[in-house]
């Protein structure tokens, strides 16, 4: 078990690695007169910080010693300074991190919570109306656009019926303290993680469905039925930990996509999360921000597929350490 | 016992007669059956249909072109078309007009017909899910095909940069590169092709995962050792025995990635980092709802786009669910 | 057939199928039904399971497959029957219809009845009409199974221990966890293969021989009056075939159960049975003892099938094979299904099905060849 993590980890090194040089280059790419150019009216941007970015991407040097010295900085926890917050990418990222890992994690749990009974109801009754149903609203939910989506509660919730706020995280100037604020923080989140859910369940669900559908027609399931098994057991033990195993795996890859939904989900809904603020350094230029924050998720992604692997390992007797 | 012969050999070709007369269908008709039984994937290919004859002969129907605006004479409120000679001084543009006759679904913020520029919108958007697809299916077939059946050292570079590309975030990096494209000043007509390409060369990892594991998986099969064992030519064993074994699933991918293409390429436009003004993609028509009063007192204008999107995206997921039914004999009853 | 039949014929198929799904349905919902829809009496006591006129029909695409067409024969008490047959013949689904495991709502038991004799409980019960709480009983508890494939019957995720031990605590929920145990431990040593250890091992971590002893284990945990074994050695290489073969004949004398062993291979049914079925087509063509099979077949299908099997110590040039093919089991016509392959027709075979008629008192067959041979009355 041991020399399979620490292989793992290794093969989560290299892959980074690799991330950082992808990265790098996008970066380097970056025209020499981009912060002059789209920065040309906005006084905060001193020469003195163009200077600062050359520096970073080791824009006056060359391109291996260049990326030598930006990851040299990398390891040491120096991703840049931001443009637009004019503190170091790290910080920017802590302060904003909170709303985003809330959105995501509730949304993540959620999506998890009613994708597997659900797909594993779909697969049970293949063919029927409770299967078409379950899987026409996954279907659905997969392709609508987020922001559609977003508008048409917007519109309906928020403007037409006034039940929950149109944006933003607390309600402005009302000064709310202990649970009448977080009754508040929990309004604000409703619209944003339900289109979330909706929009994520689709993926997990369907997945769910078409291993339950495979498991079901294995021989060890026709083997626990012919033991007399009750079949709520036969489902619920056999086919339910054999159907984890692809499962698991899935969900360390759900992080990206979490991430690019944060984007839109935070940008509609104006909650101050990294999504938001990502979106702000684009129309701002904030170079050093947005690798920062690619680097951060590509990151995340990979700690999340280690975990992964390793509960791959746990659920799945067969897999050779 | 000559007789017998006789009789037997009678008997054997009346059972092929009869067995003739049976309901026998090839695999092919199979899977065509089991597609179609599937209400949700007629559906889709209704859909799809609709769809491709809307955007592709709509334009040539509508009266209005792509860019046209409408004027609008502020005394008599008269709408006018660009192409006549008019006195500007009288003339206001006829912005956000309401469902009529003329404009089916109204004018947009900048006078347009929202109805035509629906028509170049989904030519657009579907020639960027198409396009994307395409490339993402040459990279990934290729790269996939070469991991699969190279195996070693091959396979582990390329499932290293597989990897890669998983942990990329699509709309992160999006982010950064159409900084770029403004960083070179690209014109939002070359865009479109940058746009495409990049989207391509970010979506070919999950080609290439699936296309290696059907190679890996297909090589083991028994009919793969006997080809192997008669030594039939490399490319002869790739093309003849393997790439047509994968082909299922390959439309598969396509078909589900040409509708995620065209919500990804949607939101891209929606965020203001897609395909940029002039040109009408359904997804920088719908950008319009992050104006608040439109969101309030316009839904002409922004829903349309929005449900084109999403009645595309939902017709090729019904499609390729159907698909996946249909060639998965596992699922046959 | 032209196209527009071909339609026509698959439109009435589909409605047909699926009026059928809908009757299946309405019945699978029921859990529990009332005893008297189910209990019912034995032909002879000394029977454990009675098949009468048993029909099994799958509702495909392209029409009805009756798959089992009329099956009637019965097993007596600690006695083992061999069906056997080409592949398709129906042996197998005869056998998942006694367990009630067939894949509904394509397929179904369409008719007749299965009666099978609870010795413990000192009643018999109709298997095609049990509610499925009551089946849950029967199964794995008084009858069990050993399937055909070792390599995919063992759930991979649980441990050996787990799979055999969840089987026994399901059918005896007073015993405690030790007793279990030892159960458990008890029928590994009966098939072979108790070892330190065994029972947390994984199924991934044994050889193919091993796990069918771990099923056949599973079949013995609760001590059932019937084991259906459905090909248990076809999956098997030569050797480690001789061993289970060998293994299952000690347990037949060990454990009085009756086996039905369903196999294609006429050397198994020679080695373990004492009485045949043979099945062809979804029919039963001839039934009698191992004796009357193998040194008196009647049937000109049983003759092939001897015919076909090579012989030590006897000199062919070529194997006898038996001309064409198993026929489409869609529409069958309406004569001897075998007529069209046979060597031996009469013109009365062109006539309707021919009956099953007694040769001796074990001896059965249904062909016209035999008539005149009746013994008795006929």
């Amino acid at each position: 078990m041991r020399q399979y993590i620490i292989k793992r980890v290794v093969v989560s090194f290299i892959v980074l690695f690799l991330v950082s040089i992808l990265l790098y280059s996008i970066a380097r790419s970056v025209p020499g007169d981009y912060v002059a150019n789209v920065t040309g009216g906005n006084p905060n941007i001193t020469p003195e910080m163009q200077q600062r970015m050359r520096e970073l991407y080791g824009l006056d040097k060359g391109i291996f010693e260049g990326y030598v010295s930006w990851l040299k900085d990398a390891l040491h926890g120096d991703l840049g300074t931001s443009f637009k917050y004019q503190k170091p990418v790290v910080e920017v990222i802590k302060s904003y991190m909170a709303p985003t890992f809330a959105l995501a994690f509730i949304s993540m749990v959620l999506e998890i919570l009613l994708a597997i009974p659900l797909g594993i109801i779909a697969a049970r009754k293949q063919y029927s109306m409770t299967d078409y149903t379950i899987v026409a609203i996954a279907i659905m939910g997969i392709s609508l656009p987020s922001f559609f989506f977003a508008s048409v509660l917007r519109r309906w919730l928020s403007i037409g019926l006034g039940i929950l706020p149109i944006s933003g995280m607390v309600t402005a100037r009302a000064n709310y303290q202990g649970f009448d604020l977080f009754i508040d923080y929990a309004k604000h989140f409703t619209l944003p993680i339900i289109v979330f859910v909706i929009n994520g369940i689709g993926g997990l669900l369907r997945y769910v469905r078409t291993n339950m559908l495979e498991v079901l027609s294995a021989d060890y399931v026709r083997t626990a039925r012919a033991k007399g098994l009750p079949e709520r057991k036969v489902i619920g033990k056999h086919a339910f930990r054999n159907t984890l195993i692809p499962i698991v795996t899935m969900v360390g890859g759900m992080i990206p996509s979490l991430f690019s939904g944060a984007v839109i989900t935070e940008g509609i809904f104006s909650l101050e999360g990294l999504g938001r603020v990502a979106l702000d350094s684009v129309y701002n230029g904030d170079i050093p921000y947005l690798m920062g924050f690619n680097m951060f998720i590509a990151v995340l992604t990979l700690i999340g597929t280690l975990i992964s692997d390793i509960l791959y390992a746990v659920v799945d007797p067969r897999v050779r350490y | 016992m000559e007789d017998n012969k006789e009789l037997l050999k009678k008997n054997l070709q009346e059972q092929d007669e009869f067995e003739k007369n049976q309901v026998i269908m090839t695999p092919g008709q199979l899977v065509a059956k089991r597609f179609f039984r599937n209400k949700l994937a007629c559906v889709g290919v209704a859909i799809i249909i609709v769809m491709s004859l809307f955007c592709i002969i709509g334009p040539f129907i509508s009266p209005y072109g792509e860019y046209e605006i409408f004027y609008k004479d502020m005394n008599t409120g008269v709408e006018h078309r660009m192409q006549e000679e008019l006195d500007m001084s009288q003339m206001g543009i006829n912005v956000k007009a309401p469902i009529s006759e003329a404009h089916w679904l109204g004018t947009d913020t900048d006078g347009r017909d929202v109805f035509t520029r629906l028509m170049y919108g989904g030519r657009i958007s579907l020639t960027v899910g198409f396009v994307v697809v395409i490339i993402e299916l040459i990279i990934g077939i290729f790269l996939g095909g070469l991991a699969g059946y190279y195996g070693g050292a091959v396979d582990m570079v390329i499932m290293r940069l597989v990897e890669v590309f998983y942990s990329l975030p699509f709309i992160p990096i999006m982010l950064i590169l159409s900084s770029l494209f403004v960083g070179y000043n690209i014109s939002p007509q070359y865009k479109i092709y940058f746009i495409m390409i990049v989207m391509g060369i970010l979506d070919w990892a999950g080609v290439a995962r699936t296309v290696r594991g059907q190679i890996l998986s297909l090589r083991e099969m028994e009919y793969m050792q006997a080809a192997e064992s008669t030594g039939i030519k490399t490319s002869r064993k790739i093309f003849k025995h393997l790439v047509p074994n994968t082909m299922p699933i390959i439309i598969l991918i396509a078909t589900m990635d040409i509708g995620s293409v065209i919500l990804y390429e949607s939101v891209l436009s929606y965020l203001g980092v897609g395909i940029a003004w002039p040109y009408a993609s359904w997804g920088n028509m719908a950008n319009t709802v992050t104006d608040s009063i439109i969101l309030k007192n316009y839904p002409n204008i922004w829903a349309p786009p929005g449900l084109l999107i999403l009645l595309t995206v939902l017709a090729f997921n019904f499609i390729g669910d159907g698909m996946r039914d249909a060639f998965d004999p596992r699922m046959k009853r | 057939m032209t196209a527009k039949e071909q339609k026509q014929r698959l439109k009435e198929i589909k409605k047909f199928n699926a009026k059928k799904y809908k009757e299946y349905n309405k019945n699978q919902r029921r859990k529990r039904a009332p005893e008297s829809e189910y209990v019912t009496k034995m032909a002879d006591n000394d029977n454990i399971i009675e098949f009468d006129d048993l029909k099994t029909y799958f509702y495909t695409d392209i029409g009805t497959v009756k798959a089992v067409d009329g099956v009637s024969f019965e097993i007596k008490r600690g006695k083992t029957i061999g069906v056997v047959g080409e592949s398709g013949c129906g042996k197998s689904v005869t056998s998942l219809s006694v367990m009630g495991l067939l894949q509904g709502p394509t397929g179904q038991v369409a008719g007749g009845s299965i009666r099978f004799n609870q010795v413990g409980k000192n009643r018999a019960v109709d298997l095609t009409k049990l509610p499925v709480k009551e089946y849950e009983k029967i199964r794995g508890n008084e009858i069990s199974m050993i399937f055909q494939e070792p390599m995919t019957t063992l759930n991979p995720v649980f441990t050996i221990g787990d799979q055999l031990m969840e089987c026994i605590a399901l059918h005896n929920p007073n015993m405690k966890k030790k007793d279990i145990e030892a159960r458990a431990l008890e029928t590994l040593e009966m098939v072979g293969i108790k070892r330190d250890g065994m029972l947390d091992l994984y199924p991934h971590e044994l050889s193919g021989g091993m796990r069918q002893r771990v099923v056949i284990a599973m079949a013995l945990s609760c001590n059932p009056q019937l084991i259906i074994a459905d090909e248990p050695t076809t999956a098997l290489d030569v050797t480690i075939q001789a061993q289970i073969l060998d293994l299952l004949r000690e347990l037949k004398d060990k454990i009085n159960a009756s086996i039905m062993l369903i196999t294609h291979d006429l050397g198994v049914v020679a080695e373990m049975a004492d009485y045949v079925v043979v099945m062809y087509a979804g029919r039963i063509v001839e039934q009698g003892t191992a004796d009357d099979i193998f040194h008196h077949p009647a049937h000109p299908y049983t003759i092939g099938l001897m015919k076909s099997k090579p012989m030590l110590g006897e000199h062919v040039d070529r194997l006898y094979s038996i001309p064409g093919n198993v026929p489409n089991p869609i529409n069958l016509p309406e004569h001897c299904y075998f007529k069209n392959r046979c060597e031996m027709c009469v013109d009365k075979c062109e006539g309707a099905y021919p009956e099953l008629i007694s040769l001796s008192e074990t001896h059965k067959v249904s062909c016209y060849l035999r008539e005149n041979e009746v013994k008795g009355e006929n």
